[in-house]
Order: C-alpha cells, then sequence, then structure tokens
C-alpha cells in the first residue's frame, strides 16, 4: 500500500505537469517536478479530507479518479514524451573532461546514498524536529476526530503552528498502510532528498547542457550537511525542494513562453508556504521582489495576465493555508512571548546584530559542508559568466528574493525570545539548506558551461 | 591577463577539486559515523539507545485514555529534555495523547533514570499506578 499511495500522489502530479509543460525538457526534470506537486495536491486533499471528516473510501476514490482523469488528458493530448530526447542530449559531448565529471558524479552519489542509509539505520525517527513536529502532527492528523488537540501552545515545543504539507503526507502514507511505520517518512526523505539533486541536475541539463548539470549535482551531493538534513527527515529540504520548484517553473516560462508554467509556479510556491513558516516567508519575499522588478522596468500594469496565473495557482493553497492560519492554529511563540518593550530593547540592543551577523557569515562559509564557498568564486571569475539584468529575469528575482527572505530571517533571529546564540546554533545552518539548492541553480545558469567554453575554443 | 582557454582549464581544475575535496571529507565522515568514532547529531538518542523504551511507552499508551492530557516527571530535567530527548519520545509515542510538560493533570507518565525513592514520590504528592520498568510509569496524584 505503500508504493501504491506514493504511485498515485506521483501520477497525478507527473500527468499535471505533462498537460501543462510539452516541450521537450527530458524525463527526469518532468519526474521530479510532477512528483513533488503531486505529494502536494495528496497533502492538500488530505487536509480537506481530515476537515471533512469523510470516511477514507472517498478520499481514496476521489484521489483514484483524479490521477486516471490526468493520464486520460495525457494520453488523449499525447503529451507524455518519456522517450524523447531534449536537445542539449542530441550534443553529447564525451570528451575526457565530460566522462571525469561523470565518474565523480557518479562517486558522491554512492556516498551520498550510503550516507543515508547509515544515518537512517541509526536515527529511523530522524532527528528531534522529525519527530516532535512533523511525524507527531501526522500522528495527530491520523487519529481523526482528535487532531484539533494538538493546536495548542500548552506544548509549545511541538510547534503547534506549523503548516501541514509534510505532516499530511505522511499521515495519508500510514492510512494507506494501516500503521504508523517509519518506512513512510524515510521513504519521503528519500524522495525529497534525491528529488531535489535531481531536480537541480535536470533543470540544468535542460536549460544549460549536461556538464553544467553534472558539476551542479555533484556540488550539492557534496554538501554533507544537506544530505544529513535530507536523511534526519528536517523540513528545510522539502521546503528547499519548492523553492527550488518554484524558481525553475518560472525559469521554463521565460524560457518557452508557455503561461501555464505560471499557474504551476504558483502552485510550487503554495506548497513551499505549507512546508514552513520560512515557506510563507519565500512567498511574500518572492511577491515583494517581483513587484519591486516590474515597477522598476515599469512593466506592471503588462504583466497583469501573468500575475492573475500566478495568483490562479496560488490562490487554493492559499485559501487553505490562510483558513488554517487564521482560524485554527495558535500563535507562533516567536510572537506570543514578545511585549512592544521587549521588541524595541532587542532591536536597539547592536550585540545582537553582531552575534547574528557572526552566525549569518559562518554559514555562509560553512555553505553545507561542501569544500568552500571560495571555490565556486575562483570558478565564476576564472570561466566567466553572463547575467542579463534587464533580460534575466529569473535570476534577478531569485536573488532579490533571497536578499529579502534572508533581511526577513535575521530580524526574525533579532527579536527571537529564546536564547539568540543557542536559536542561531539550533537553525542557522538548516536555514541556509533551504535556500541553497536555488542559489546553486541559479549559480550555474549565469556561469558559462564547458560547451560553450569548448565552442569557443573552436 | 591570461587567456581565456587557460582560465577556462584552470576554472575546470578548481571546481574539480573542490568536488574531489568534498568527496574524500564525505568518506572519511561517512566512515567515522557507521563505525561510531564520531557522533554526528549528539542531541538526539540512536535506535540502539532507544531499545525497550518505545515498547515501553506503547505499553503503557494502552493504559491511558483515548485522548486527553497527562504530565511528565522526571529525576533528571536535562537528559529527559536535552540529550536524551525521553519528554519528546513520549510526546511522540503517546498521541493523541497530550503530554505537557506541567503539574496540572492528575495522571502522569515518568521517565525516571535513577531507582525511585519513595520520598521523592511523597514530596511530588505521587502514587505509582503501573511500573513499566526503564524508568517508564504511570502515576497519578495522591487522592485524584
Amino acid at each position: 500500500m505503500l508504493i501504491y499511495s506514493f504511485i498515485i500522489s506521483f501520477m497525478i502530479g507527473i500527468s499535471l505537469i505533462s498537460i501543462i509543460l510539452k516541450e521537450r525538457t527530458g524525463i527526469l526534470l518532468k519526474f521530479t517536478l510532477g512528483s513533488g506537486l503531486g505529494l502536494a495536491i495528496s497533502s492538500f486533499l488530505y487536509f480537506l479530507w481530515v476537515l471533512s471528516g469523510a470516511d477514507f473510501i472517498y478520499f481514496q476514490g476521489f484521489e483514484l479518479i483524479l490521477a486516471f482523469t490526468l493520464l486520460f488528458i495525457v494520453y488523449k493530448n499525447n503529451t507524455f514524451d518519456f522517450l524523447k530526447k531534449t536537445d542539449k542530449d542530441e550534443n553529447e559531448n564525451y570528451s575526457f573532461i565530460f566522462k571525469f565529471f561523470q565518474l565523480n558524479f557518479l562517486f558522491s552519489l554512492f556516498l551520498a546514498l550510503t550516507f543515508f542509509f547509515v544515518i537512517v539505520q541509526k536515527y529511523p525517527d530522524g532527528l528531534r524536529d522529525a519527530f516532535t513536529i512533523w511525524n507527531a502532527h501526522a500522528k495527530f492528523l491520523l487519529f481523526g476526530q482528535h487532531w484539533k488537540d494538538c493546536l495548542t501552545n500548552d506544548i509549545m515545543w511541538f510547534h503547534p503552528d506549523y503548516p501541514l504539507l509534510l505532516p499530511g503526507i505522511v499521515a495519508r502514507g500510514w492510512k494507506y498502510c494501516s500503521n504508523t511505520s517509519e518506512i513512510v517518512p524515510i521513504t519521503l526523505s528519500f524522495f525529497y532528498l534525491f528529488g531535489t539533486i535531481a531536480l537541480v541536475g535536470s533543470a540544468i541539463a535542460a536549460l544549460r547542457g549536461k556538464f553544467q548539470a553534472l558539476i551542479s549535482s555533484s556540488i550539492i551531493l557534496g554538501m554533507f550537511f544537506l544530505v544529513g538534513c535530507g536523511a534526519t527527515q528536517n523540513a528545510d529540504l522539502p521546503l528547499g525542494f519548492y523553492i527550488l520548484s518554484t524558481i525553475v517553473l518560472i525559469k521554463l516560462y521565460t524560457e518557452f513562453n508557455n503561461k501555464y508554467l505560471l499557474i504551476a509556479s504558483g502552485m510550487a510556491a503554495g506548497s513551499a508556504a505549507w512546508c514552513k513558516n520560512e515557506g510563507l516567508l519565500f512567498l511574500y519575499s518572492l511577491v515583494a521582489a517581483g513587484f519591486i522588478l516590474m515597477v522598476f522596468s515599469k512593466k506592471l500594469w503588462q504583466n497583469r495576465d501573468k500575475i492573475c496565473r500566478f495568483i490562479a495557482g496560488l490562490a487554493p493553497v492559499l485559501l487553505i493555508i490562510m483558513f488554517y492560519k487564521l482560524k485554527l492554529a495558535p500563535t507562533n511563540d516567536i510572537f506570543l512571548l514578545q511585549t512592544p518593550e521587549l521588541l524595541t530593547r532587542k532591536l536597539l540592543d547592536a550585540s545582537r546584530y553582531i552575534i547574528a551577523l557572526k552566525y549569518f557569515v559562518g554559514s555562509v562559509l560553512f555553505m553545507g559542508g561542501f569544500a568552500s564557498p571560495f571555490v565556486l568564486v575562483l570558478y565564476n571569475l576564472l570561466t566567466g559568466f553572463k547575467v542579463n539584468i534587464k533580460k534575466d529575469f529569473t535570476v534577478c528575482l531569485t536573488f532579490l528574493t533571497l536578499a529579502i527572505m534572508l533581511f526577513g530571517e535575521f530580524f526574525i533571529y533579532i527579536i527571537t525570545p529564546h536564547n539568540l546564540e543557542w536559536h542561531l546554533e539550533t537553525s542557522i545552518n538548516r536555514l541556509f539548506i533551504q535556500i541553497l539548492p536555488v542559489f546553486i541553480f541559479c549559480y550555474f545558469l549565469i556561469t558559462h558551461s564547458l560547451e560553450e567554453l569548448l565552442d569557443d575554443k573552436q | 591577463m591570461l587567456k581565456r582557454e587557460i582560465r577556462a582549464k584552470i576554472g575546470i581544475f578548481v571546481i574539480a577539486a573542490g568536488i574531489l575535496y568534498s568527496n574524500i571529507q564525505f568518506l572519511a565522515l561517512n566512515y567515522m559515523i557507521y563505525t561510531d568514532k564520531m557522533r554526528m547529531y549528539s542531541d538526539s538518542p540512536q535506535r540502539k539507545e532507544l531499545v525497550g523504551i518505545k515498547e515501553r511507552y506503547k505499553l503503557l499508551k494502552k493504559s491511558l485514555p483515548e485522548h486527553g492530557r497527562v504530565g511528565f516527571i522526571t529525576d533528571d530535567i536535562n537528559r529527559a529534555y536535552n540529550s536524551g530527548a525521553d519528554y519528546f519520545y513520549a510526546q511522540y509515542m503517546l498521541i493523541p495523547v497530550l503530554v505537557l510538560n506541567s503539574s496540572k493533570p492528575d495522571i502522569f507518565v515518568s521517565r525516571f533514570y535513577n531507582p525511585v525513592k519513595p520520598e521523592f514520590l511523597k514530596e511530588k504528592k505521587l502514587e505509582i499506578v503501573k511500573d513499566f520498568g526503564g524508568g517508564v510509569m504511570l502515576l497519578r496524584k495522591r487522592g485524584s
């Protein structure tokens, strides 16, 4: 039943993406984008089913009908391009350097897989955040009528206000399996970890060629902290996955001018917001960054139909989130334990800024455990990069969004009611894990590829 | 100024070296963690350290009402809430019952690390309802 539950979710998402994304982009990109969206859709449906209090058979029936309806549309439109090759595939370059990086990638993948299973074997319930927040909420969701009992600040350390994307998927898997096996969250964490790496690689392969894809995926695979974060069932990587999906879909829209991709992008952004509170911050930052860029380029009115499409994808998800946050969830601990005097005192305390800045710089330098961020700086300086601020909307949008997001996070730390150093120490590196995949994606979008460098030589 | 071709070659060498370095670092980490020479997550208990405890909470759950609120008591706050994370495991295993970090409820679940002294229970006005072993007990307030 576990495999069945995943297949149904994947069928929904992959079919939906195949209907929207008709362009030839390769099987892996559609599979990863679609599977992630499928899981998110299943999570929303499960949450709505819990609210409805209906029998589980109706939920199963609805999912099955939805999956086969979407599959039928794909079949009728003949948009399954599983066996088609992308244009980039046809220009494969099997030089020595390419083969060397291919081997390197396989070795990195082997190490990451080994690490994943070693950690899972030692921590099958994940780390504390996994079983006290995500899987605990999933258990409450599983026990139907009493699930709202957990929405109280009497168990504040279980973060009762956190969004329910992951708990929804886990509870759904458990419901299908009729038990609370640890295999369900482990399988999910496997998907989100290797799905994120596959999404970066496949999106870069479709947009910039295989060599860039190999390097970018190898770099993410080399971040042991990121792999550990995935293996220990933290929600930061699923959030990173949905942030990345949002940006990849916007980039694919600018590449293919397929406006339906903006609807999918809105759905992905909503999924990020339903994944973690930081996802809500990402959504606000994305909207703010988009608004700023459009106002500065004087194209706000011109882009109204695109904005509407993004909102069309986002709206249903946002309504669920608003209902949950406004009607059900208790106040977040960061804001619950505040008074105006405390806030003012913290905001005016210079030492807090210095401490937070120190940790932020430390996290940038740590870069998820990769050799050093200076390698990327040096590589960029040596091989060169191309970015046209006026033309490359996605890259500008991403970097501005990330800047606003980090600015917001920085101030959350400044006003935190908890011990500042403890709060930073326990969360700052995970915070960067949320944005590293999308950062690597954008970095390799603007860096010259080996193919371009070889072409120049010829 | 170096030629573009040479710069590109150096660039590819730099990135290859970076990835190789990360892989070697990762390989060493894999070995250290697998052989228990290093502990990556010091404040979380490993599977072998939880042997028996999860089963005891499962048994205890059968003695609790279907839902409601119970308190949590321990003789080592630091271990129960930090290094051992037992309070969090107790809550996770006993869902949908809420395990509160409070003395208000009439029923308590425990995680004691040392043998329980009668004076301790007397001071807290508690009595043992059932002992599940390993410091996991079901207790209630005297007279409730």
